[in-house]
């Protein structure tokens, strides 16, 4: 569905005209965030019409006991494999990019490969990520379950999207109408994935024009009183999702409780390591503390963001302290974090 | 780090592996998350994986929009 600016705005308010209430929407994704701060489609909607940015960026909500234990087990001399994002990221013990040794990846598969190449070195794999990251890091356990690779294990903090969508949906300080739902998590847990949200949610796309169409059908969802899943994403995101990823999450991960960095601890948030590969699980193979709690530097709203219940703009340090150069939270760091992304692109207009 | 790209199975290797391309950018991935995966599909790539399959329409237009998205970026 192709339109123009003004045309866009007019299809936008007439979706929108018989909503008498103010409308919070919320995207939960690091790439919708960038495309809808790049695009600057916000300027379109409806003045009754907020789309807020959720937190959709896995190195955002990182936990910071997640940090400390990768630091703690860089320091007792692990070959600790990271990506590249979470280097910025503050924890209590500090941040990872001030450790020594450490190995910055790309993919999961290059901490597996220097487990092989180097037996006698521990090695572990320090991983954060929604679905399909969390999909990648159980195939490369799988991979070394199979293997018997006795010298690594991986430190998990995959999260489990699901809980905090139900979380959010219900939280009365945010009070959302309704979501922008992720298409890669999608593409992993299938439409049907997202089935029962107690809000009505359209999965997008990339493209802002695939989004404004999925903003006006969540628009007339909401006019209606409706609440359903639809999908507007068909190309990528399958009814059922992808079966072979979901059962190799199933496999080696269970949900439990678990800390999402600015929410706290969310009920059945995190994957974790299934207890019958305690093995390949480096928080009890090192019997390494986790504490919990989060430890937001001095004046970062990011909670207050990630929640929804502020915009990155009006957090005091947005621009002025805090800029992705020199970071103070952790939504400035990675490019699809909320602040960051409203950071790039704060010049943007239509 | 949660961005995905589509790419192109240009060659499958042993082990469940292929080599994939987009832009003359060639990578060396892993297939095993796909139930099956044949040389010229396209598949959305994330973390050294292959983890979905796409059209080669859906596909195109995907790489035209994180392109823009990249660029936008100054990478
Ligand atoms: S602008 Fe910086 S300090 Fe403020 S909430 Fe965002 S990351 Fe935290």
């Amino acid at each position: 569905m192709k339109a123009t600016v003004t045309a866009w705005t007019q299809i936008l308010a007439r979706a929108a005209a018989d909503i008498s209430h103010p409308v919070n929407l919320m995207e939960v994704c690091g790439s919708h965030s960038m495309a809808v701060a790049r695009s600057g489609l916000r300027a379109l909607l409806p003045p009754n019409v907020k789309l807020l940015s959720g937190p959709g960026c896995p190195v955002c909500v990182s936990s910071a006991s997640f940090i400390d234990q990768a630091i703690q087990l860089s320091r007792r001399g692990v070959k600790t494999a990271v990506f590249g994002d979470l280097l910025k990221i503050p924890g209590k013990l500090g941040k990872l990019r001030d450790e020594s040794g450490l190995l910055v990846i790309y993919s999961p598969e290059e901490a597996l490969d220097f487990a092989r190449g180097n037996p006698r070195t521990e090695t572990v794999l320090a991983a954060v990520g929604f679905e399909p990251t969390a999909a990648v890091g159980a195939a490369v356990l799988d991979a070394a379950v199979q293997e018997n690779l006795a010298n690594f294990s991986i430190l998990s903090d995959f999260k489990h999207l699901r809980p905090v969508l139900d979380e959010l949906a219900s939280d009365p300080k945010t009070a959302l109408n309704g979501f922008l739902l992720p298409g890669h998590v999608g593409s992993i847990i299938g439409a049907t994935g997202y089935e029962g949200l107690s809000l009505p949610g359209v999965i997008a796309g990339f493209d802002p024009q695939n989004i404004l169409h999925s903003l006006k059908l969540l628009l007339e969802m909401i006019a209606r009183g409706e609440c359903s899943v639809i999908n507007n994403y068909p190309q990528l995101v399958a009814d059922h999702g992808n079966r072979t990823a979901l059962n190799m999450i199933g496999r080696y991960f269970t949900a439990a409780d678990g800390e999402w960095r600015g929410l706290g601890s969310v009920p059945g948030g995190c994957w974790r390591i299934r207890p019958e590969y305690a093995a390949f699980d480096a928080a009890r193979k090192y019997s390494l503390e986790s504490e919990t709690g989060d430890s937001a530097p001095a004046g970062c709203r990011c909670g207050d963001i990630l929640r929804g219940y502020l915009a990155p703009e009006q957090c005091p340090l947005f621009d002025t302290v805090c800029t992705p150069e020199h970071p103070v939270g952790s939504c400035m760091v990675s490019n699809e974090g909320a602040c960051a992304a409203a950071y790039h692109y704060r010049q943007v207009a239509i | 780090m949660c961005i995905a790209f589509p790419m192109k199975v240009k060659e499958l290797l042993p082990d469940r592996h292929g080599i994939v391309e987009n832009a003359g950018v060639e990578r060396r991935v892993s297939l095993r998350l796909l139930e099956q995966c044949g040389l010229g599909d396209y598949v959305l790539v994330h973390a050294g994986y292959a983890i979905e399959k796409l059209s080669e329409e859906s596909a195109l237009e995907n790489i035209r929009i994180m392109n823009e998205l990249q660029d936008s970026l100054g990478r």
